[in-house]
């Protein structure tokens, strides 16, 4: 999808030769608006573009209750450095992240979280992987409260 | 008002980066139910060929420069054709932004643009051309690379909401083959295969041949689909059992080079040019004949 969406960026870089943007511009469909929880993790993740991070644009959206973690399949390269984002944007909720092998154990990363509760709840982790392969992150509540399902995205920047 | 928020946010992420770094808390092992579980998105999961060329890239440094490969758009009405290309094309653009050459991100771009009129989703691929330009005129790379980011959501997005699921997964199937192509080429011109770790994943090729094995068989028409199935297959086998040795890896790495160049020139080629073959029915598995000994 990536790949797909790059090609379709090349498309444009050619396209503009043929149309003017201002004939184009009122033909575009609305982007989609980007939810609370989405806005909350890029930010976040902007952090780590200040060391040479790149964001993909692509974010797990999911609902997270209180009892139940939620897992994501990932593939991670050898030789890149990855940081993995979770936000929500209810406050008061405590939220881990947590990296597993593709054996299912946890594996050891730098862990990043913030203690304040406002405006929303975020967590993070980092991983420099030794080998390329299947991983699996997951994402948990460690609170007992608020009872209601929590709206939750997850980004992913590597370098 | 929202700025600020934002703003206040930002800072006290830069602080909490800082300061509150902390080892990871214990967490108990995956369940098997959990790991049977596991979402699978191909927004996520499927790393973009971006993303193994930069793992590379810190691993081995390779000239890029030498990688870039000229290709033109096939002549073809063949949707599954015409998807593959995308992402074999696509893939290409990232050599091209790796090796910096403004040309042949156009070229590849033009080429695209003739098959993204094949598929009838040229006319939504407006919006952020302006700035690609520029970037790419500008040699503007990290900008330009950041620029093509940002538009992945909104691309696939539009991509469904057209219903043109299968297109994706073909051009996310072509892009990652074109990939594998390039990565072990890069290794094999090591003397002491450097980068064979980060190469070395046949799980997420035999994830892909599970994907294509659900598209519908008329998507198989000119016998692509099965094709490029049976490539991600015997390519997940031969990155499985490479064994340990020099000896062992670089035979294997030059099977899957050899299979995945095949399937680009397939990819690529007309159709009046292609050899006619009989199409494998999809769900039928074939051991190619270099392999059957």
């Amino acid at each position: 999808m990536k790949m797909l969406s790059f090609s379709l960026c090349l498309l444009q870089v050619c396209g503009l030769a043929m149309t003017t943007s201002a004939e184009t511009t009122s033909l575009l469909p609305l982007p989609p608006i980007p939810s609370e929880a989405r806005h909350l993790a890029m930010e976040t993740a902007k952090v780590f573009t200040h060391e040479g991070f790149k964001i993909r644009d692509d974010e797990w959206a999911f609902m997270l209750d209180k009892t139940t973690p939620q897992f994501l399949q990932l593939t991670l390269f050898a030789g890149n450095h990855y940081w993995l984002t979770v936000a929500s944007p209810t406050a008061g909720s405590t939220l881990r992240v947590t990296l597993y092998d593709a054996q299912g154990h946890p594996v050891k990363g730098e862990a990043w979280h913030r203690d304040d509760a406002q405006p929303g709840s975020l967590a993070a982790v980092g991983i420099a992987p030794q080998l390329s392969g299947s991983y699996y992150v997951g994402v948990e509540r460690l609170e007992q409260s608020p009872d209601l399902p929590l709206d939750c995205s997850l980004v992913m920047a590597y370098k | 008002m929202l700025t600020g928020r934002y703003f206040v946010l930002l800072a006290l992420v830069t602080l909490g980066c800082h300061g509150v770094c902390a080892e990871t808390p214990e967490a108990l092992p995956m369940t098997k139910e959990q790991k049977q579980g596991a979402l699978f998105l191909d927004a996520l999961s499927i790393p973009s060929p971006g993303e193994v060329f930069a793992a590379l890239t810190a691993e081995c440094h390779p000239n890029w420069v030498t990688l870039v490969t000229p290709a033109t758009a096939p002549m073809t009405s063949d949707r599954t054709q015409l998807a593959l290309t995308l992402g074999v094309l696509a893939a290409n653009g990232y050599i091209a932004v790796a090796a910096q050459d403004g040309q042949q991100v156009k070229n590849v771009g033009r080429e695209m643009m003739t098959v993204a009129k094949a598929l009838g989703v040229s006319e939504n691929l407006m919006g952020r051309g302006n700035s690609l330009m520029e970037f790419a005129e500008n040699s503007a790379w990290d900008s330009l690379s950041a620029e093509l980011e940002a538009t992945e959501q909104e691309i696939r997005t539009t991509m469904i909401g057209q219903k043109d699921h299968h297109l994706v997964t073909l051009s996310s199937v072509a892009a990652w083959l074109r990939g594998l192509e390039i990565t072990t080429q890069i290794v094999l011109a090591s003397d002491q295969l450097k980068g064979v770790d980060v190469v070395r994943e046949p799980t997420l090729a035999r994830h892909l041949a599970s994907e294509l094995e659900l598209l519908p068989e008329r998507m198989n028409k000119g016998g692509l689909l099965a094709k490029a199935r049976q490539t991600l297959l015997d390519s997940a086998q031969q990155l499985d059992s490479m064994g340990a040795t020099p000896a062992t890896q670089r035979a294997a790495l030059e099977r899957v080079h050899e299979e995945t160049a095949n399937l680009t020139k397939e990819i690529l080629a007309s159709s009046d040019a292609v050899t006619p073959t009989v199409a494998p029915k999809m769900g039928t598995t074939t051991t190619p004949a270099h392999l059957a000994h």
